[in-house]
């Protein structure tokens, strides 16, 4: 009996540990672990920032979209900092990043030397249309 | 329109309180070692036909199933004895019989028409459908 | 209506209260009369929140845009259909569809058990209206769906209505997504039905079997139904989203997997507790946890803790749901350990290699699952409480521990099934997994002869070899067994075999469309992709195919203007198929919409996007992706189903005849 359950333990901890490993294995590879920060948090963390992957998010600046054949740059905004994003992914852009609309994104990517965000996906959210504040006065 | 709103909510108040002004009684428990013995019979009863079932699959050796049956049977037998309180001759055979007849339809369900049966211990009424004497707690 | 709408729904919270606090005098005092009064608070607060949910209905199909919620989420040039589904569209409504599956599964529960279970059913009562009075708060103080909308006037709140609705966001208006949160409600819910039970249980001493037997289809139900609504998403996300695939590890998938993972280790637990007497702690908290994941699944999605694509926006129900989720944890768990003493288990585990012991590590793998999964999704709060940096781990992560985890699962369905209860011996063992062990050695060899290198697709179409091929000896051994003693013909006693214990059979069909789902997940390992800027004449190469443009038209329609790119599929000089995707702009919601087009096959989907259009306006960028398997992820879903309908079948008894 006592045998058996020495069995069932030292399996056990094989399985767990074997869990843990592949999580803290995960962990360490840094093109998985992004760090959320705003457009002048970005500017804050100087040049550490190069050293990270990150995912920014700010508002679209209207009118600052320039397609040129496939590539795609922009540049978001967070009060009066702003981020140049150019970007280098391979998904389609959401629907409703374009240049009309006011749109908050989260781009991640890598901020390079130059100081211009590699964005490899981009996110935009569009909360604003829906579950709009319809008590704000510029509705009538 | 709200008028009828409340007229509709408290209507359903009412009907809900209603029943705690009706002469009331009061129901007693089943005894929980009469469930426990009866968890018991419907385990063992399980296992044994689970065991055929694996042994006609090819799943374990004959002397394996051949031993581990009778130490089912024998648990079957003791189960039975407690539930019934008192040593039983034909036990054995009783319990075959049970078995061989697992999963087949049982002759008296019929016999709904009368929806009280009396316990064969203490003489108190019971349904049809209790698996036990809702006084003594015996299994019917 | 809408007053009336609201004056019922405020009833609820009463009513529920009511119901609650006789309940549990009922179960105390063991009176009939509080019982059924705490029987008809349940029917009474069913009655009243559906007539508030009709009521909102009215006002979603009548197009009063007085009322925010439907000028939010509706508007006049909307078909009906999508006006009567709103109910769900946004946050208040699908929050009331939510507090009214609570009421309904009360009402349903109460009824059933009307007769019998006397000694359970007080608290069980008593735990759902507690459920009910907590949503019932949400839905009247918090978010309530009535709401009118209010503009000031001078210094003066007024009422006011708007002349035409917002409509409903285009990302909603597929079929997949109408019927996707209802189901995952369901599903959601329903986990409060064995919950309610084991609580009851635990409350009133009767620890026996009996709330498990009670709760079984409520189990498999509420399971059945997690997995219909998480496929369900997966195909929306993968109709609609355009990205080209159906998972991304996003907080609110996760969330919805969360429940489904113990639920799935507690109808596999369950079995050993039934058979063996043990695991009996073990399976109350998988329940405990199930209900509270659920909850907590809700919560996520409602309260932007955790950002994500689809979670509706900051709501404020953040710390009422964080309080009732941590009120119920300690309340439940701390209950679980009070009676721990009544749960020993009354037999010991016999050996390593027998069926309980696969249980054992079955749950053991989806107890780790869960944890895995719960850290990596909580994993931006966390770290930002120690480190003060919000960290998000990305699929990556999750797919470098969930596959194996998943392999490993996989495994043991094939291996579970074949050993015998208690003991297995050592000459069994090699007659049952000789042959299929064999067979998937050869698979490897041709697959790897074929140009197969990716280490875990390799593993996985082996595993999904091994297990096939037993589920299908299980079925093709009993059958002859069966057609032996009873002289059956071999389909006749193929259906009597699976009717006679609907539970195993249906358990395997189960087992067969993990499998084949498998496969499908596995086809991710070989995506391709490409993209390109097209004019009208261009072509461009995918794998074997060859795709030329005809043809880019603008097209304006009532509700929205398009652009469609028309292009050939050729493969080997021979057409394929004509492919269209098309982007769309909503005129009502002021919304962009991309209209993927998906050629799908068995063996490959090819998917196409229409990206946007180039700066001059002549050409389009176009995206196409060759998915191969995935219409197995769908097709699985239907055996799923299938096989969790079968396992509910009542056992056929019959009058002869052994197995």
């Amino acid at each position: 009996m006592q045998n058996n359950k020495l069995k069932f333990i030292i399996g056990s901890i094989v399985i767990i540990a074997a869990v843990i490993l592949l999580a803290i294995q995960g962990m360490k590879e840094d093109e998985t672990m992004s760090y959320s920060k705003s457009v002048s948090e970005v500017k804050l963390l100087g040049n550490r920032a190069n050293a990270l992957t990150l995912k920014v998010n700010g508002d679209l600046k209207k009118g600052s979209i320039v397609r040129n054949n496939l590539d795609l740059d922009f540049i978001i905004t967070e009060g009066n900092s702003e981020l140049d994003i150019h970007y280098i992914g391979k998904d389609p852009i959401p629907d409703t990043f374009n240049n009309d609309m006011d749109a908050e994104v989260i781009v991640s990517g890598r901020l390079q030397e130059d100081g211009i965000f590699h964005a490899e996906r981009i996110q935009a959210k569009c909360a604003s249309k829906y579950e709009a504040d319809y008590s704000s006065p510029e509705i009538n | 329109m709200s008028f009828l709103g409340y007229l509709t909510g408290i209507a359903f108040l009412l009907w809900a309180v209603v029943p705690l002004f009706k002469k009331d009684s009061t129901w007693i428990s089943l005894f929980v070692e009469a469930e426990e013995l009866a968890d018991r019979k419907r385990r063992v009863y399980g296992n044994i036909a689970d065991l055929e079932f694996d042994f006609a699959m090819g799943r374990l050796s004959e002397k394996d199933f051949k031993g581990i049956r009778q130490s089912f049977l024998s648990e079957a037998g003791r189960v039975i004895e407690k539930i019934e309180g008192q040593k039983s001759a034909d036990i054995m055979n009783r319990i075959q019989s049970d078995i061989s007849n697992l999963g087949k339809k049982t002759k008296h369900k019929k016999k709904k028409s009368n929806s009280k049966s009396k316990c064969s211990i203490c003489g108190t009424e019971n349904l049809v459908e209790a698996k036990f004497c809702m006084k003594c707690g015996k299994e019917l | 209506m809408a007053d009336l709408g609201n004056i019922l729904l405020f009833f609820l919270f009463p009513l529920s209260v009511f119901t609650a606090l006789t309940a549990y005098a009922a179960g105390v005092t063991k009176r009939r009369g509080l019982l059924d009064a705490a029987r008809r608070g349940a029917y009474a607060a069913f009655g009243v929140t559906t007539l508030a949910v009709l009521c909102l209905e009215y006002l979603l199909v009548t197009s009063d845009f007085s009322i925010e919620y439907v000028a939010s989420n509706t508007n006049l040039g909307l078909p009906l259909f999508y006006k009567i589904v709103a109910l769900w569209a946004g946050h208040n409504g699908s929050l009331l569809l939510w507090t009214w599956i609570v009421t309904i599964f009360s009402a349903i529960v109460a009824y059933q058990h009307r007769h019998k279970n006397n000694d359970l059913m007080p608290y069980v009562i008593f735990v759902m209206a507690t459920t009910m009075a907590f949503f019932s708060v949400l839905s009247v103080f918090i978010a309530n769906p009535f709401e009118t909308l209010y503009q000031e006037v001078g210094n003066v709140l007024q009422e006011f209505a708007v002349a035409d609705g917002r409509g409903l966001n285009p990302l909603l208006q597929h079929p997949a997504m109408i019927i996707h949160p209802p189901i995952l409600f369901i599903g959601y819910v329903g986990s409060v039905v064995p919950f309610a039970f084991a609580i009851a249980a635990l409350i009133s001493g009767k620890l026996g079997a009996g709330w498990i037997h009670t709760t079984r289809r409520w189990a498999l139900t509420t399971w059945g139904f997690l997995a219909v609504g998480i496929v369900l998403g997966g195909k929306w996300a993968y109709v609609e989203l355009g990205w080209g695939g159906y998972w991304a590890w996003d907080p609110v998938e996760n969330a919805s997997l969360l429940p489904w993972l113990t639920a799935t280790a507690y109808l596999h637990s369950v079995m050993i507790q039934e058979r063996k007497g043990m695991l009996k702690v073990w399976n109350m908290a998988l329940v405990i946890s199930t209900y509270l994941l659920s909850v907590f699944g809700t919560f996520l999605t409602r309260s932007g803790v955790v950002s994500s694509v689809h979670a509706f926006a900051n709501s404020g129900l953040g710390p009422a749901f964080a309080v009732f989720i941590s009120i119920s944890t300690v309340l439940s768990f701390g209950l679980l350990l009070y009676r721990r003493k009544d749960l020993k288990p009354d037999e010991e585990m016999e050996s390593l290699v027998s069926r309980e012991s696969g249980f054992l590590f079955n749950n053991l793998l989806f107890l780790l699952a869960t944890i895995a999964v719960l850290w990596g999704t909580l994993f931006p709060v966390i770290s930002e409480l120690f480190t003060g940096d919000q960290i998000t781990v990305g699929p990556p992560w999750f797919n470098n521990i969930m596959i194996p985890i998943g392999l490993a699962l996989l495994l043991l369905t094939g291996v579970g099934p074949l050993l015998a209860w208690r003991h297995t011996s050592v000459e069994t063992m090699k007659r049952s997994f000789g042959i299929p062990i064999l067979g998937s050695l050869v698979l490897v060899v041709v697959l790897l002869l074929a140009g197969i290198r990716d280490g875990w697709a390799l593993g996985s179409f082996a595993i999904s070899f091994f297990v096939m091929w037993t589920i299908v000896v299980e079925f093709v051994k009993g059958t002859l067994v069966r057609s032996k003693n009873s002289g059956e013909n071999f389909v006749k006693a193929l259906y009597m075999l699976s009717r006679k214990n609907t539970r195993r059979y249906g358990g395997y069909i189960i087992h067969a469309a993990i499998v084949v789902m498998f496969l499908g997940f596995t086809g991710n390992a070989f995506n391709s992709e490409t993209r390109a800027e097209v004019g009208e004449g261009d072509s461009f190469q995918l794998g074997p195919y060859t795709f030329t443009a005809k043809s880019i038209v603008s097209n304006t329609t009532e509700n929205y203007s398009s652009e469609t790119l028309t292009m050939e599929m050729t493969k080997d000089g021979r057409l394929i198929d004509t492919i269209s995707p098309e982007k769309r702009f909503y005129f009502a919601s002021e919304q962009p919409s991309t209209e993927v087009d998906i050629y799908s096959t068995l063996r490959e989907d090819i998917y196409a996007v229409l990206s946007g259009m180039s700066n001059d306006g002549e050409r389009v960028i176009v995206q196409v992706y060759r998915n191969p398997f995935v219409s197995l992820v769908w097709i699985g879903a239907m055996i799923l189903v299938f096989g969790t309908l079968f396992a509910m079948l009542p056992n056929y008894r019959e009058n002869g005849g052994g197995l």
